[in-house]
């Protein structure tokens, strides 16, 4: 195999790292937009505003005394409320454990949301049947690292486009998923504008970065021995181990797509007058469960994917049909001044 | 049904009217929720799951029917004390079994599946129903001067409590009164009313006296704690806003209960009434004198 030493030895360790961070930077860019779209809906859904607060900070909760108890800093105090929790260390413990602690205060509501998701993936056949890509330079190992996302996503995608919406099961796993969406967001929706964001979490990991140097070093040089190792020995695990963080970033994707799509009904349903603003919640259920009656009728080898597809599509576009008769979005300023002249026209033969 | 303005006193006002927010009572809900789930969920394993073949002779069926519910209403029965839930399950069940019974229906798997689906649904929305009643019936009564308690859906219940009756208020908010804004307020009177007590038994049993001791005759022992709680028709059960409400009732009782001031000034003024008394009796006295003169 031809490549140079310094691209195996020094640039290749970087290439999955790298991949992970735009991968991540994309999951906190999605999280961004769902608070954003959250805060637009708070004064409405107060209770759904608080309730996906409560499931964010339970997963900020986890994470934190996750942190505390594996670095054996243990907890003594363990307190949860919709607007605020508590973990407090059992011991006081400085330097690399407290640096590890912090580490999964920073990162930790990103991944382990979406690890629950990844265990019970774990236990459904095919999902995980991923195979890397050998290679040792640093286009390989980009490579690699974005086929292992690859296959796992393929995989991913098919189980989800495959859920039979009407089993009570994998109903339970869409809700699952939709819970996640709705947690991975270690930010605060509120009537306070508290400045908790992606800048405040991005701050959070510069001041990981920035106050501990030789821990990160010490990390960075744990990788470089481990990918020297799997060079040597030719094992192409190495992406792999960032791999298993870049599925966990794009099962978190997934699902804040999900999340998006339920802010994004309750949206529409706000701005419908009367019974109509039930209208975005029944279409997908009437639209799904008349489909898969449809298909009874014409067997299909992909009734569920269809059915689901076209729900959601179905769902889509009657919310932006909906929109245009009712309100005056989606209309141009011609149709609105037709509208009020005929309106107006209207009032004045009745008077 | 007794009109409000007709329980009021003179000079009396009408603060806040209120009902028990309807997730307040999850624990009722959920035993109805638990029914019509587990109901549906057995259908759908009998008819379209990997499954089927297995479900697909009565007698197992039935038994599974039985049994799940049964764990249920024991978990369920253990975790709340109240032994009446298992047999309100068994009863439900026990009359389910003796329709397809005396029926027939209990001969054909499909009509058997169908009917557990059925009957289910139909149990559970009468349960639904009465819980429904059950928290609408529940009617608080807060004005200037006492709080009311109404209740009952066929017994009536009624209790009065004064503000400067009340010695401590106990506020109780779960996750879900905290997601909705609904909590459960019990004011707590100086006679004890408000306070219902714990008992756990060390080394295990099913002993309720807190005076016995000793299991299967050689250890044992009882602890008591008292602890604020008493029926819903008693407290403020799941009342929203909460914390409105909270802040309201502390405001009533604060405004019934006399200051260090206010105690000082009453004092005073009992004193000077002593004193014009006195001042009033040398006078009439003084005159008397007067007259003999």
């Amino acid at each position: 195999m031809d490549y140079s030493l310094v691209d195996v030895l020094v640039f290749a360790p970087l290439a999955p790292l790298l991949g992970l961070i735009l991968f991540w930077f994309i999951q906190l860019l999605m999280i961004e937009s769902l608070k954003y779209n959250m805060s637009k809906i708070w004064e409405n859904h107060r209770a759904f505003c608080r309730f996906s607060n409560f499931i964010g900070i339970l997963f900020q909760a986890i994470a934190h005394a996750t942190g505390y108890t594996i670095t054996g800093i243990g907890v003594s105090e363990f307190s949860l409320s919709v607007s605020e929790s508590k973990v407090s260390p059992k011991k006081e413990k400085k330097g690399f454990p407290e640096w590890i602690a912090n580490a999964f205060l920073a990162l930790g509501p990103f991944f382990i949301p979406p690890f629950i998701i990844f265990c019970i993936l774990f236990l459904i056949p095919g999902v995980l049947n991923v195979s890397p890509v050998p290679g040792y330079t640093f286009s390989q190992m980009l490579i690699s690292f974005g086929s292992l996302l690859f296959q796992f996503g393929t995989g991913f995608l098919i189980l989800l486009t495959n859920l039979d919406l009407l089993n009570p099961f994998h109903l339970s796993f869409a809700l699952l998923i939709l819970l996640v969406g709705l947690g991975i967001r270690p930010s605060y929706i509120g009537e306070e504008k508290k400045k908790i964001g992606m800048l405040y979490d991005l701050h959070l990991i510069k001041k990981l970065i920035v106050e501990h140097p030789l821990y990160v070093l010490i990390t960075l040089a744990v990788l470089y021995l481990i990918s020297v190792i799997m060079f040597l020995l030719k094992i192409p695990f190495y992406a792999l181990l960032f791999a298993f963080f870049g599925w966990l970033a794009l099962i978190a994707i997934v699902a804040i797509l999900l999340a998006h799509f339920v802010v994004f009904l309750l949206i529409i349903s706000d701005r419908l007058p009367s019974f109509k603003r039930f209208l975005p919640f029944l279409i997908p259920v009437v639209s799904y469960i008349a489909l898969r009656i449809l298909f009874l009728a014409f067997p299909s080898d992909f009734v569920y994917s269809i059915s689901l597809l076209l729900s959601i599509l179905i769902t889509i576009a009657s919310c932006f049909v909906l929109i245009k008769l009712e309100t005056n979005k989606l209309k141009k300023l011609s149709e609105i001044k037709q509208e009020e002249e005929e309106d107006g026209k209207g009032r004045g033969d009745t008077s | 049904m007794v009109k409000e303005e007709e329980i009021l006193l003179k000079d009396e006002h009408v603060e806040k009217i209120l009902t028990p927010h309807p997730l307040s009572f999850m624990g009722l809900q959920s035993l109805w929720l638990f029914i019509l789930l587990w109901g549906v969920l057995l259908w759908w394993l009998a008819t379209f799951s990997q499954y089927t073949s297995i479900l697909s002779n009565q007698l197992i069926l039935l038994g599974t029917w039985w049994g799940v519910t049964v764990l249920a209403g024991v978990i369920a029965s253990l975790v709340a004390i109240r032994w009446r839930i298992l047999f309100f399950y068994v009863g439900i069940l026990l009359l389910g079994t003796i329709i397809l019974w005396q029926t027939g229906w209990i001969n054909d798997i499909g009509t058997v599946k169908t009917f557990v689906l059925v009957y289910s649904i139909a149990i559970s929305a009468l349960f639904a129903l009465s819980v429904f009643a059950y928290v609408k019936s529940h009617r608080y009564i807060i004005t200037d001067l006492r709080i009311i308690f109404k209740g009952g859906i066929i017994k009536k219940r009624e209790r009065t409590l004064r503000y400067d009756k009340i010695t401590d208020v106990d506020g109780e908010q779960g996750i879900l009164g905290q997601i909705f804004g609904f909590g459960t307020i019990i004011p707590i009177t100086q006679s004890g009313f408000g306070l219902g007590s714990d008992q756990t038994f060390a080394a295990g049993g099913v002993e309720a006296q807190s005076k016995k001791i000793g299991i299967f005759g050689f250890a044992g022992g009882s602890k008591e704690v008292k602890t604020p709680r008493t029926r819903s028709y008693y407290e403020l059960h799941g009342v929203y806003p909460y914390r409105e409400i909270r802040k309201l009732v502390e405001e009533l009782i604060q405004g019934n209960v006399i200051t260090p001031y206010q105690k000082e000034q009453v004092e005073l003024q009992r004193e000077q009434v002593e004193l014009q008394k006195e001042m009033k009796e040398f006078l009439e006295k003084q005159s008397l004198l007067k007259d003999d003169e």
